[in-house]
């Protein structure tokens, strides 16, 4: 029995040590792979991958003859480099960006996408958050997806949303050295990049830019927010802009989200001379009070700002979106309203039957790439949602505007909504939501 | 009188199809919303949006209506048939009313009812016609009013 147990023990142990050198062999990073990346070679990865992208990604083409910002460096909280990130530029304009690792342990394209570069906004919103901020005294911050913040020191930094956050100790990022080795050795041959595979480990930050974004926050803030009042004693048409609505003070969040996605196809020119404008308020009221007539949003105690599902037998949201074009013109003829109509409205959802208030519905992830890539901002109607990757929600039964996505070319991690609440962009985990959430696609038709 | 049976349970389902369309959401729907004036908009939500199915007794006895109206012909026809098919759907519009009041589920309810609509087809039903007249005399009223039901929280605020 004891020369058993010794027998045992010993082939314990050799399994042992034989497993931790197959361990330790596993981690040496292959050779020429290892240290870190200088900027010109990052410069490097930046313009093949530039190209690649044009000829291989769907609505990428402009990047064909695109020029590059200079890097600018993100880094570990540790003070390691960890990033370059450059700005597409396609006819001197911005047009996405692509971060590119700063470590050889690291794949050589971390994220890329069509929308504002990560550091960009944040210097917007460090500019007017942060007293005396300079991009050369503040530290960029990136240690994973989506981590985009500015070091503010004591341990703490600010997000892409303008918060507060606390700097991890440590990191740990869950990479393949395989893959990552072998993602590298692609731009290290002068062949160019072929194996589309190990790039599709990459993830895509894809967003369309200037989508107008919007709240009724007046409900919460009361008369410090951006929305118009409620509880007034006109009528509907009389209250259609600034003016306070003769129902409750929140238009509805259906009604919200509508508007920022025909304000897109319409006037999204106002939304880029910025969003305190006057204009730009006055526009964005307009088309809440009318999308909650159509739309036939309630007004009732125990129903306020409640719209029904497409499908419904009266007003819906659905009915709402496509009888927007005549009211709007409607109100246009008797100088209520002024901007220009450029499109008709017609609203698919995803939906058995179109009976999305019956039986509920369905969203496909090929439904929403296909929506983002042609720039087509669509509804998104979460059934018991849950809450965005910075906290907030849980969104319940509410509707939201699906501005992009973060994922590679034909998986969704996250969708980038404007959640109606505030002014800024949220991040809500795929799947994050109950069984009869649903698409609604919105198609403007030129008039 | 049979033609009259088998009509009846449709009058009853385009009955019971109507009526939450024509009357007030109020008469069997409470809800409301509570905000937070404090909310900043860092985490969290602005406000709570909740829905509730709470039906008055006034809708009750509407949603009972058609019974109702069978019970009281038998009264003046004494016809036990019609007395029989008026406790059937009595059974199957009451199981139909009351049981969303504890589960809104759409499933559970429509099982509940099967059940309800079965077994008082089996008890008053006098042979294997009569009793399948009277099953499906309940259950056709009462799925239709459990599918309108459950679909009036289907919306967004």
């Amino acid at each position: 029995m004891n020369r058993l147990s010794t027998r045992m023990l010993v082939v314990f142990f050799a399994v042992l040590v034989l497993s931790s050198f197959a361990g330790a062999l596993s981690l040496v990073p292959p050779k020429g792979h290892g240290g870190s990346v200088t900027p010109a070679e990052a410069i490097s990865v930046a313009q093949m991958y530039l190209q690649w992208a044009s000829s291989n990604i769907p609505n990428f083409e402009d990047w064909k003859n695109a020029k590059l910002s200079r890097p600018v460096a993100y880094y570990f909280p540790n003070g390691t480099r960890s990033a370059y990130e450059f700005t597409v530029l396609v006819n001197g304009k911005p047009d996405g960006f692509i971060l590119v690792a700063a470590q050889r342990y690291m794949p050589p394209v971390l994220e890329f996408g069509k929308g504002e570069a990560p550091s960009r906004r944040l210097g917007r919103i460090g500019t007017a958050r942060i007293k005396g901020f300079l991009r050369e005294r503040h530290k960029l911050l990136y240690y994973g997806a989506l981590s985009y913040s500015v070091e503010l020191g004591n341990g703490k930094a600010m997000d892409i949303y303008g918060r507060q956050v606390p700097v991890p100790k440590t990191t740990k990022l869950a990479l393949s050295p395989r893959q990552v080795a072998s993602a590298w050795r692609a731009f290290d041959t002068d062949t160019g990049i072929s194996d589309v595979g190990v790039l599709s480990t990459s993830t895509l930050t894809k967003v369309i830019p200037n989508v107008p974004v919007w709240t009724e926050d007046s409900y919460w803030t009361y008369t410090r927010g951006v929305g118009d009042l409620g509880g007034a004693s006109t009528s509907y048409p009389n209250n259609v802009g600034p003016k306070a609505d003769p129902w409750n003070i929140w238009d509805g969040c259906t009604p919200i989200a509508a508007a920022q996605i025909i304000a897109y196809h319409e006037h999204p020119e106002i939304y880029e001379n910025g969003y305190y404008t006057q204009e730009y308020k006055e526009y964005m009221t307009s088309l809440v009070d009318i999308l909650h007539h159509t739309m036939g949003t309630f007004d009732t105690k125990d129903k306020k700002g409640w719209t029904w599902w497409c499908g419904y037998p009266g007003s819906d949201a659905c009915d709402g979106i496509e009888s927007f074009a005549s009211e709007y013109q409607r109100l246009k003829d008797q100088g209520i309203v002024s901007w220009s109509l450029k499109n008709n409205y017609d609203a698919q959802p995803t939906c058995t039957l179109g009976l999305c208030w019956e039986f509920g519905g369905y969203i496909n992830e090929d439904d929403v790439i296909e929506e983002v890539n042609s720039y087509r901002p669509a509804l998104l109607q979460l059934h018991n949602g849950g809450s965005a990757a910075d906290g907030q929600g849980p969104y319940g039964d509410h509707s939201v505007v699906i501005t992009g996505y973060v994922g590679n070319s034909n998986t969704v991690d996250y969708l980038v909504i404007h959640s109606g609440w505030d002014m800024y962009d949220h991040y809500l985990t795929w799947g994050n939501w109950g069984s009869h959430t649903h698409l609604v696609k919105i198609i403007p038709e030129k008039r | 009188m049979k033609l009259l049976r088998i009509l009846i349970p449709f009058f009853a389902f385009v009955w019971e199809l109507m009526l939450p369309f024509k009357i007030p959401v109020g008469y069997y729907i409470k809800g409301g919303m509570v905000w937070f004036e404090n909310w900043t908009g860092s985490a969290g939500r602005p406000y709570v949006c909740w829905t509730k199915y709470s039906p008055s007794p006034i809708f009750i006895v509407l949603v009972l209506l058609p019974a109702l109206v069978l019970l009281v012909s038998y009264i003046f026809h004494r016809d036990s048939s019609l007395r029989n098919l008026g406790l059937s759907m009595l059974f199957s519009l009451l199981a139909a009313t009351m049981a969303p009041v504890f589960m809104l589920d759409l499933s559970i309810n429509s099982i509940l009812l099967m059940l309800v609509s079965l077994s008082s087809g089996i008890v008053l039903g006098k042979d294997i016609g009569d009793r399948v007249i009277l099953a499906f005399g309940g259950f056709l009223p009462g799925l239709v009013f459990i599918l309108v039901i459950s679909a009036q929280f289907h919306g967004a605020c």
